[in-house]
C-alpha cells in the first residue's frame, strides 16, 4: 500500500475551492485515474498527493510519511511528476532535461554526473525515446516532450508517478503514453495516480477510477463500479450509455438528447 | 561534437591572450618582451629589485595591471550574473540592472559626488546596490513566497524610483563639475582603476562567483520555474541564493566600474547560440568571455583616442551589432 488517504480535506483560496472527505488508497502496481468534470479537484487532489498543497485536515501518507511535511527533497525521491503545461525556458538537450530528474539525489552545490546522465539516459530508453537524446527539448513534438518528462520523472526513482497526460496530445499519442504509464507500473511496481478527461481511456488504462464531483469522490473502485451510466449522468449532467465490450468499458454520450435539451 | 569541444576550450582561453595584448596596449610603449621578461620577474620574486627603468614599472604594476585585473573581474561578475538571473527569470533579456541593483548604485555614487565629498563613492554604490535589491525582494515578498513576475515588476519600480532619484541629485548639483562627475561616473569606466579597488572587490566577485559555478547544474533546475519543487528543489531558497550572490557581486562591480550596460545581457546569450543553453557550461564559459569581452572593451576605449571613451558606450555601440549579426545567423539559437 502505497498511498492513503484519510478524509483528506483541503481548501484552496478563502473557500473558493474545497475537496472533501476523501479517502483514496493506492498500492504498489495499480494506475488509479482521477476522473470528473472541469473544477472538480482532480487537479487539486493530484498537487495535494504531491504534497505540493497542504490538506487541512488528515493528510497524505506515503509509505506511512506524511508528504506535505517532507523536505522537497524527499518527497521528490518519492514522487514522480509529470506536469501538465509544462512551459520549457531555455532551449537544452532533452538528456539534460531528463537528467534534472536527479536533482533530489544530488546536493545543492551538486552536478549531475556521469551516472546521472547514464540514468537519464536509461530513463529515456525505457519510455522509447532514447532517439531524443540529442535533440533540442524546445523543438520536439508535444507528444515527444510528454515521453521526456516522463523519462524525467523515472530518473527520480520514485515509487509513485503522478501524471495529467495532457490534452493536446493527439489520439495516437494519447493511447501511447497511457500505455506507457501501465506498463512501467506493472514493471517497476510503482503507483500511478493520473487524472484523464476521457471516460473511455480511464476505463481502459486504469486498474481503479476515482470518480470526482465538487470536490469529494462520487466513487472508487475498479472501472465496472464507477463508471455506471447512473454515476457519470449524475457527475457530467450527462445522459450517456454504457456498453461492454469485451473486457473493455465503452461511454458514450446520447448527443441527440444533448443537443434536444 | 569535436567541433563544440574545441570552440568552449577557445571561448574557456578567451581571457589569456585577452590579458597580455591588453598590457601590452597603451600610449607608453614598452617593448612586449620586456613585459614578459618583467612579469615572469615579479612572479618568480615579487619583492625583487627591479632591473627595468623605473617608469616601466609604474606603467605596468601601478597602472596597467590592476586595470586590466579590474577589468576582467567586472567583466565576469557582470555576465556571470546575467546568465544566473537569466536562468531563474527564465527569460533570456533579463539583464543585470533588472533588480535595481544598477540605479540604486547609481544614487548611491551620485549622491556621494553631489553633496559627500569627504566619503569615498565606491562603498556608497555598493552600499544603495545592494539596498535596491534588498527593496526589491521584499516589496515582491507576498505571503512568504517570491514569483518571478513580481521580482521584475518590483525591480522595475525600486529601478524607476533610484532613476529619479538620480535625476533628481543631478538637477540639485550647482557645481557643472560635480554633475559632469556624475554623468561620467553613470556612463562606466574602469579610468579610476587602482590596486585599492581590486582588493576591495576582488574577494567579493570571486566568492559570489565561485558560489554561482557550484550552483550552474542547478540553474538549470530552477530554470524551469515553480516546478523545480517537484523534482526536489526548494525554490524559493535557492532563487534567493542566487539573487544574494548576483547582487553582491554586481554591486561590487558597479561600485568600481559605473554601469556597464550590455555585458550580462549579451554575453550568455552569444554563448548559449555557440554551445548551447545548458548552464554547466554557459556558466563557466559567460565567465571566462565576460572577462575577456570587457578587458578588449577598455582597450578601446583607452587606445582609440587620445582621451578615454567610457567603456560603458564601447561595449553597447560594439555589442549590439555583433549581437544582431549573432541572432539572424543563429536563428535566435532555438528560441521560439
Amino acid at each position: 500500500m502505497i498511498v492513503l488517504e484519510r478524509d483528506l480535506c483541503f481548501s484552496y483560496g478563502a473557500g473558493a475551492f474545497q475537496l472533501e472527505d476523501i479517502n483514496l488508497e493506492v498500492r504498489a502496481g495499480e494506475v488509479v485515474t482521477l476522473l470528473g468534470p472541469n473544477g472538480s479537484g482532480k487537479t487539486t487532489l493530484l498537487y495535494c498527493i504531491a504534497g505540493l498543497y497542504r490538506p487541512q485536515r488528515e493528510q497524505v501518507l506515503v509509505n506511512g510519511k506524511e508528504v506535505s511535511k517532507l523536505p522537497r527533497r524527499e518527497a521528490a525521491k518519492i514522487i514522480g511528476f509529470v506536469p501538465q503545461d509544462h512551459h520549457p525556458s531555455f532551449p537544452y538537450l532533452s538528456l539534460d532535461v531528463v537528467a534534472m530528474g536527479r536533482a533530489a539525489h544530488l546536493g545543492l552545490l551538486g552536478s549531475s554526473k556521469r551516472r546521472d546522465l547514464e540514468i537519464a539516459r536509461r530513463a529515456l530508453e525505457a519510455v522509447g525515446a532514447f532517439h531524443l537524446a540529442d535533440r533540442i527539448y524546445t523543438q520536439v513534438s508535444g507528444g515527444e516532450r510528454q515521453l521526456i518528462l516522463i523519462a524525467r520523472a523515472l530518473a527520480q526513482e520514485p515509487k509513485i508517478l503522478l501524471d495529467e497526460p495532457t490534452a493536446h496530445l493527439d489520439f495516437k499519442n494519447q493511447v501511447r503514453v497511457l500505455s506507457l504509464v501501465k506498463r512501467l507500473v506493472e514493471e517497476r511496481k510503482l503507483a500511478a495516480v493520473l487524472t484523464l478527461h476521457d471516460p473511455n481511456l480511464a476505463s481502459m488504462f486504469s486498474d481503479r477510477i476515482a470518480l470526482m464531483n465538487n470536490g469529494r469522490l462520487a466513487a472508487y473502485g475498479p472501472p465496472e463500479e464507477a463508471l455506471t451510466a447512473q454515476l457519470l449522468r449524475r457527475v457530467y449532467q450527462l445522459p450517456v450509455h454504457v456498453h461492454q465490450l469485451r473486457d473493455v468499458r465503452l461511454i458514450i454520450p446520447e448527443f441527440k438528447e444533448v443537443l434536444g435539451s | 561534437m569535436n567541433r563544440r569541444r574545441v570552440l568552449v576550450a577557445t571561448l574557456a582561453l578567451l581571457p589569456v591572450p585577452a590579458f597580455f595584448l591588453s598590457l601590452f596596449l597603451g600610449s607608453y610603449r614598452i617593448p612586449p618582451a620586456e613585459i614578459f621578461f618583467m612579469l615572469a620577474t615579479k612572479m618568480v620574486n615579487p619583492f625583487t629589485q627591479s632591473p627595468w627603468p623605473e617608469v616601466y614599472g609604474v606603467v605596468l604594476f601601478d597602472i596597467r595591471l590592476p586595470r586590466v585585473i579590474l577589468a576582467m573581474l567586472v567583466g565576469l561578475a557582470l555576465a556571470v550574473s546575467g546568465a544566473s538571473l537569466q536562468a531563474i527569470f527564465r527569460n533570456p533579456l533579463v539583464d543585470t540592472c533588472i533588480l535595481g541593483i544598477s540605479s540604486g548604485a547609481a544614487f548611491g555614487a551620485a549622491i556621494t559626488l553631489a553633496f559627500l565629498p569627504e566619503i569615498a563613492v565606491q562603498p556608497m554604490a555598493f552600499f544603495f546596490g545592494l539596498l535596491a535589491v534588498m527593496l526589491a525582494y521584499s516589496m515582491a515578498k507576498v505571503r512568504g513566497e517570491v514569483s518571478t513576475v513580481s521580482l521584475i515588476l518590483a525591480g522595475i519600480i525600486v529601478t524607476a524610483f533610484f532613476s529619479a532619484m538620480v535625476s533628481l541629485v543631478k538637477f540639485l548639483v550647482t557645481d557643472p563639475h560635480q554633475l559632469a562627475g556624475i554623468v561620467y561616473w553613470l556612463m562606466g569606466s574602469l579610468s579610476l582603476a587602482s590596486w585599492k579597488y581590486v582588493v576591495q572587490v576582488s574577494p567579493l566577485i570571486l566568492c559570489g562567483s565561485l558560489f554561482l559555478f557550484l550552483m550552474r547544474w542547478r540553474l538549470n533546475i530552477l530554470s524551469m520555474g515553480e516546478e523545480a519543487k517537484l523534482l526536489g528543489v526548494d525554490v524559493n531558497r535557492e532563487r534567493f541564493l542566487v539573487i544574494v550572490a548576483t547582487a553582491v557581486i554586481t554591486a561590487a562591480a558597479v561600485s568600481v566600474a559605473g554601469i556597464i550596460g550590455w555585458v550580462g545581457l549579451i554575453i550568455p546569450h552569444i554563448i548559449r547560440m555557440a554551445v548551447g543553453a545548458d548552464n554547466k557550461v554557459l556558466i563557466p564559459l559567460s565567465m571566462s568571455v565576460g572577462a575577456a569581452f570587457l578587458l578588449l572593451a577598455d582597450d578601446l576605449a583607452r587606445s582609440l583616442t587620445s582621451y578615454e571613451i567610457p567603456v560603458g558606450i564601447i561595449t553597447t555601440l560594439g555589442g549590439a551589432p555583433f549581437f544582431i549579426y549573432l541572432l539572424r545567423k543563429t536563428g535566435g539559437g532555438g528560441w521560439r
